[in-house]
């Protein structure tokens, strides 16, 4: 890899970051607006940011409902009683 | 044959590794969160019990979910019952109505977002084995983030872990979940 390509590479990786921010809604006004920038120049950016911003819509549309953290702690206590109880009873 | 593996039966990690995508699995097709506990609570006694059963053939949450198939089948075999004997006492609107036959007078609403059930189920189920196969650290992170929706600063406290650290993680999972399922979804 040369030395530009390497420079391209981890600049890049610094606007990837900003772009996760912004999925979540929590990138500064200049991280925004450097994003954009660099966007206007950067193909691959761009894509990335297209293809995350999809992933983002295919997340909400999947409408998780999901276990509370007491629930799980539920459920392991559950497993690991019974886990014992089992193994007792096999000895 | 002793189970291989990569295969074995490991009960002290399936709520955190599986109970998210057990209980996704039910609530669809149950529709009630303390039915679907319910469910995979009585799924993951069955599976302690029938441990020695398990032969390594299919992955842990493949054999899980077989099992709570079965439960989420019998579970309707229950209700419909019931409802069955409930049935006998529709009697129609008017008299007036010979027409029409009873079956058009229930209304549709469950077909209706039948497929869309199964799109939902198909998206879920594409999300989580994207997500199996991430490294463990960033499959956490990014599932607080992203599913359980977490505050980055909750998220650095529990993990113990910066801020700026957390966003490299999440960029990287990220990418590696936008390859995984570019193909079919995005």
């Amino acid at each position: 890899m040369s030395k530009t390509e390497e420079l391209h590479q981890s600049n890049c990786e610094k606007y990837g970051v900003f772009c996760e921010k912004c999925q979540y809604n929590e990138a500064s006004y200049w991280e925004r607006l450097k994003l954009k920038f660099h966007l206007l120049f950067c193909g691959g950016c761009r894509k990335y940011s297209k293809k995350n911003t999809h992933l983002s819509a295919a997340i909400r549309n999947a409408k998780f409902s999901n276990l509370t953290p007491e629930e799980q702690e539920n459920f392991k206590q559950m497993l690991q009683s019974n886990f014992v109880k089992i193994r007792l009873n096999k000895k | 044959m002793p189970p291989s593996k990569e295969n074995q039966i490991k009960p002290e990690n399936w709520v955190d590794r599986y109970s998210d995508f057990l209980f996704n699995y039910t609530i669809t097709r149950v529709n009630n969160r303390e039915i679907a506990k319910d469910l995979i609570s009585e799924t993951f006694l069955a599976g302690l019990k029938s441990m020695k059963n398990f032969k390594g053939e299919a992955s842990e949450r493949t054999w899980l979910v077989s099992i709570l198939k079965r439960k989420i089948i019998d579970y309707y075999r229950k209700i419909n019952s019931k409802k069955g004997r409930a049935e006998v006492k529709i009697n129609y609107k008017n008299e007036g109505d010979d027409g029409e036959w009873l079956e058009e007078q229930v209304s549709n609403h469950g077909n209706v977002s039948a497929e869309d059930a199964l799109m939902n189920d198909e998206l879920k189920t594409t999300i989580f084995n994207c997500l199996a196969t991430l490294p463990e650290q960033q499959a956490k992170v990014f599932k607080m983030k992203t599913i359980d929706h977490y505050d980055t600063e909750a998220i650095c406290n529990e993990l113990n872990i910066s801020a700026s650290n957390l966003w490299v993680i999440i960029h990287r999972a990220r990418k590696k979940m936008a390859e995984c399922m570019e193909d079919k979804w995005l």
